[in-house]
């Protein structure tokens, strides 16, 4: 029994705490994690591989930015059987952990740019790390926008930590929902009708966007449509994984693996990679 | 490199000496085919096998194998170390030589995997020269992987009187020294060796491929209509990827064991034909089609893995996959037609 960390590209996991759990949606929770012996030391948009003891692995970005706090959120919808143990786990509790892996959200193109995040449902999951980060060093850029779409007012994630991201952090958002029952004041319809609307200032804005593959369809669209350059714009994609490193091929998309070389990716780089948003 | 000569009637001592130190895998016949079994008694080790069934992959990547373990009454998580020796395997084909190699390379690079690395660090490789072609489904001539290309530590070939022997690592040096079983070779035999490799090269002249350009050639063909041909013929079964030296996918579960008391990480191979290979969590299946899942393989085999690691080809042309499969597909025809369809131009259609 050791207490050292593991060793790159073991798998073996570190045993975290969970210290506070709470549920956002009906098929979301947030769990707010600390390790033992370190901090996670993960940039925004990299990922951990989250397990319990006996029941299995899932990949999961981090929710939080590592200027918060010693640990890390991560954000869990309830969808496979890891995911529905991990809904099981209360304030407390342990979980396993490897990683953070991937490479993360290109903080350094991003400074002292205009900054468009695009989050569709659980997509707003993995950029909260940004926003934060982005609040956190609010003066190293310039005019920020975070567009946020879900299915129903009630599918929101974080809506009550919108505020003080509009004050504090100075960020722009624009929030809709696919259908809304009266009450609903912000916009109707899809996040593609939000693109139109926004100022753009296409060559010193950097976009990241987080969703799913039929939203980057008409995402891209849009933005090409608005003229921003391709390598002006950075998508995560989701993929199937098991090892983290590069070998059980899970992740693999075309020639290269998400786990290593993403999850974030520059959109230009995709059109190498057929594969990737089909 | 060093050379020597190992007479014929000591080649069972020399499987013996390997058995009592390392966990010995050779090739054994079995229900009328050849395997890589674990060798107990040396003289059941078959010199003259034709090829495998199975490459000689499972001795260092199990078909199953724990990874780590948790204790749950502690909570806490540990690595398997496993106290075995390492494995040492006996007589491997050319073609399997450079199979390990590809897989200890995909193992290897940065960040290494952890298990593999333990599992096989010290293993030891006694490779076996190949006079003939095994089986018609073979290309190893077209792969030029019928040579051994320096991933073992003793290689035999196999010549009149026993076998000519170049050690190729330290491992190698000690254990000749060690045995006493190798004698320096005349220099009769040393020309009797030289009409032998001459006469290897000329056996396995044939070539289909142009290596050259093979792995920038492929995805110039990604969208074309031959793979959907191929999905006609495929069963999507994963028989290819079982038998093949250097498919090296692979499945990490959680497992109960121990009457609940401990719970296990086990890795099991894979295969990226299978349908729910790239099925995530929410249900989205990112090569849901199995003209995408044939494409993926041959891509891998003969482009992707080749391009990462800097070899012309990452299939080492063994035949196996081709033997072994309902559809008849082989990469060799695969990666031929590719070459004719760029060559002439064809390859643009979707």
């Amino acid at each position: 029994m050791s207490d050292a960390p593991p060793d790159q590209g073991d798998y073996r996991p570190e045993i975290a705490t969970a210290t506070e759990v709470r549920p956002l949606t009906a098929t979301e929770r947030l769990f707010h994690l600390i390790l033992p012996h370190r901090a996670l030391g993960h940039l925004p948009g990299q990922f951990v591989q989250v397990s319990l003891p006996g029941i299995g692995e899932a990949p999961i970005s981090v929710s939080s930015s590592f200027t918060r706090t010693s640990g890390f959120d991560l954000c869990i919808r309830r969808t496979g059987n890891v995911s529905e143990a991990l809904h099981r786990v209360k304030a407390g509790g342990r979980v396993g952990i490897r990683g953070p892996f991937g490479c993360g959200a290109p903080l350094e193109k991003c400074m002292g740019q205009d900054v468009l995040m695009i989050a569709g449902g659980l997509g707003l999951a993995p950029l909260r790390s940004l926003v934060q980060y982005i609040c956190d060093y609010r003066d190293r850029f310039k005019k920020v926008t975070l567009l946020i779409g879900a299915r129903t007012p009630e599918t929101l994630l974080f809506a009550d930590e919108y505020n003080a991201w509009r004050n504090e952090g100075k960020i722009n958002i624009e929030a809709t929902v696919d259908t809304a029952k009266k009450g609903w004041t912000g916009s109707v319809g899809l996040i593609t009708n939000l693109i139109p609307q926004i100022e753009i200032w296409p060559t010193s804005t950097v976009v990241v966007a987080c969703g799913p593959p039929i939203m980057y369809r008409f995402v891209m669209r849009k933005l090409q449509q608005r003229h921003i350059p391709d390598d002006r714009i950075y998508l995560s994609l989701e993929r199937r994984m098991k090892c983290g490193m590069g070998k059980c091929g899970h992740c693999q998309i075309n020639d290269v693996y998400v786990c290593l070389d993403g999850p974030v990716f520059r959109y230009d780089r995709l059109a190498a990679l057929p594969e990737a948003v089909s | 490199m060093k050379e020597k000569f190992l007479p014929g009637e000591r080649v069972e001592d020399l499987a013996e000496y390997l058995s009592q130190r390392y966990r010995l895998w050779a090739p054994a016949a079995k229900e009328g085919a050849f395997v890589f079994a674990q060798v107990v008694d040396a003289g059941d080790i078959s010199m003259d096998y034709s090829t495998t069934l199975l490459p000689p992959k499972h001795a260092f990547l199990p078909t199953a194998e724990i990874l780590a373990s948790v204790d749950l009454q502690t909570g806490e998580a540990d690595s398997v170390r496993p106290d075995d020796p390492p494995p040492a395997i006996f007589g491997v084909h050319p073609c399997d030589l450079n199979g390990l190699a590809r897989l200890d390379q995909a193992m290897r690079e940065p960040p290494a995997d952890a298990a593999y690395h333990r599992a096989n660090a010290g293993a030891f490789i006694v490779g076996l020269a190949c006079l003939k072609k095994c089986r018609p489904e073979a290309f190893c001539d077209s792969t030029e992987t019928f040579r051994p290309n320096g991933h073992f530590d003793l290689h035999l070939t196999p010549m009149e009187g026993g076998f000519w022997t170049s050690v190729q690592s330290d491992a190698g040096r000690a254990l000749a020294d060690d045995t006493g079983l190798f004698e320096v070779p005349t220099d009769r035999q040393r020309a009797e060796y030289e009409h032998v490799r001459r006469g290897i090269e000329t056996t396995f002249a044939g070539r289909r491929l142009n290596l050259k350009t093979l792995a920038a050639d492929l995805p110039k063909i990604y969208p074309h209509r031959m793979w959907e041909k191929l999905a006609e013929r495929c069963f999507s079964c994963g028989a290819c990827t079982a038998v093949c030296p250097t498919c090296v996918c692979f499945d990490v579960r959680d497992e109960m064991s121990d009457g609940c008391r401990t719970a296990n990480r086990c890795r099991s191979w894979d295969s990226c034909l299978l349908k729910d290979f790239a099925v995530v969590a929410g249900g989205e299946n990112f090569r849901g089609r199995r003209a995408e899942r044939i494409r993926h393989r041959m891509m891998r085999q003969g482009s992707y893995l080749a391009r990462r690691f800097g070899l012309p080809v990452f299939c080492v042309g063994c035949g196996r996959c081709p033997h072994v499969c309902l559809g008849k597909i082989s990469p060799l025809d695969v990666f031929e037609q590719c070459q004719k369809e760029v060559g002439s131009g064809v390859g643009r259609a979707a």
